[in-house]
């Protein structure tokens, strides 16, 4: 009887395995999407709310911005390009902080679209308000725009957080959405 | 006199065995890292440009909502609302927020409004009445950063 070969324990060639879990890979880093929702967040005015902010109604007071069908701008009643608002916001808020009788309320920005205005200048209008006050924000605290835009609570000093807060409750966005009128409502 | 004989030396070879299990262990962290995309956007979603931009907090409960114009002609050309790989209509939008609520298991849920930039305001005002009138007052307009506007 012909004596049996010993073989040896049969290996598994393993260098395609790292074939294998190349394509994997390539599949999983195509498909990736970082979760990164870049956005404005913004909070709406509880609905039919008492405690409206008491604002003097002097004009000064009052940003007072409409955004019609056509995209175009009016600002206190005055025809604006998109790309001053920002430093008309800044003049605002100036403007609104030198009056002596405002100790506690500070200017209000009043916004108000027309139902077939495009959403991009709404929220083009609605960044460029916001980027004043940044650009107030940053020039009170000596800081680039960039940082006062990113503050984040978690990761600086309590020194620095109680001087950006401080500077949030000098100069608040206050941005007062008109409500949609009987009319305007479906 | 000793003669040295040369040795032939056989060239180094780079040993590939660990090479596996470091791609796979790339491939781990991408498999976890991974958020497949889970709903299928049913309508242009061209989010609007901004230059205020803020990433949104990633522990928020959030419930994501799409507006725009229907990618697909047999779903109409008014622009719509989707959530959830459905569309819903205006009526509907409170009803969604408390399942979301009760999915979550929080009433304090934040809103995305990833809206395309050519809507018009007035499905927009409709929504943000739905949203309130649902006490989700907690909003996030979705954008693209761009350095500056044109």
């Amino acid at each position: 009887m012909p004596k049996k070969k010993d073989r040896g324990t049969p290996e598994i060639n393993a260098s395609s395995m790292a074939d294998i879990a190349f394509l994997l890979l390539v599949f999983f880093l195509v498909a990736t999407n970082f979760p990164s929702e870049k956005g404005i967040p913004s909070t709406l005015p509880r609905l039919g709310s008492q405690n409206k902010t008491e604002v003097d109604k002097a004009p000064q007071n009052i940003l007072r911005i409409l955004v019609n069908s056509q995209n175009k701008l009016l600002v206190n009643d005055e025809e604006l390009d998109i790309t001053k608002l920002k430093e008309k916001t800044v003049r605002f808020i100036d403007g609104a902080d030198k009056n002596p009788a405002n100790k506690q309320c500070k200017g209000v920005v009043s916004l108000k679209g027309d139902r077939g205005t495009k959403y991009e200048a709404y929220i083009h209008v609605l960044d460029q308000v916001k980027a004043g006050y940044c650009a107030v924000r940053a020039r009170e605290l000596k800081w680039t725009e960039e940082q006062v835009l990113n503050f984040k609570d978690a990761d600086v000093s309590e020194n620095t957080k109680k001087l950006y807060n401080n500077i949030v409750f000098l100069y608040p966005v206050v941005i007062s959405e008109a409500d949609p009128t009987e009319a305007e409502k479906k | 006199m000793a003669v040295f004989k040369k040795k032939a030396k056989k060239k180094p070879e780079i040993s590939t065995s660990a090479l596996p299990d470091i791609i796979f262990m790339l491939l781990f962290f991408f498999m976890v890292s991974t958020k497949l995309k889970e709903e299928d956007v049913k309508v242009d979603n061209d989010l609007p440009k901004a230059t205020q931009l803020q990433d949104l907090d990633v522990k928020v409960q959030t419930m994501t909502m799409y507006i725009g114009k229907p990618a697909r002609v047999q779903d109409g050309s008014d622009s719509r609302i989707q959530v959830n790989d459905a569309f819903v209509p205006i009526k509907n939008i409170i009803q969604t927020v408390e399942t979301k609520r009760s999915e979550a298991k929080t009433a304090d849920i934040t809103v995305t409004l990833k809206i395309d930039d050519e809507v018009k305001l007035g499905i927009v005002t409709d929504v943000k009445m739905q949203l309130r009138e649902a006490q989700a007052l907690k909003v996030f307009y979705s954008g693209n950063k761009v350095e500056k506007l044109k």
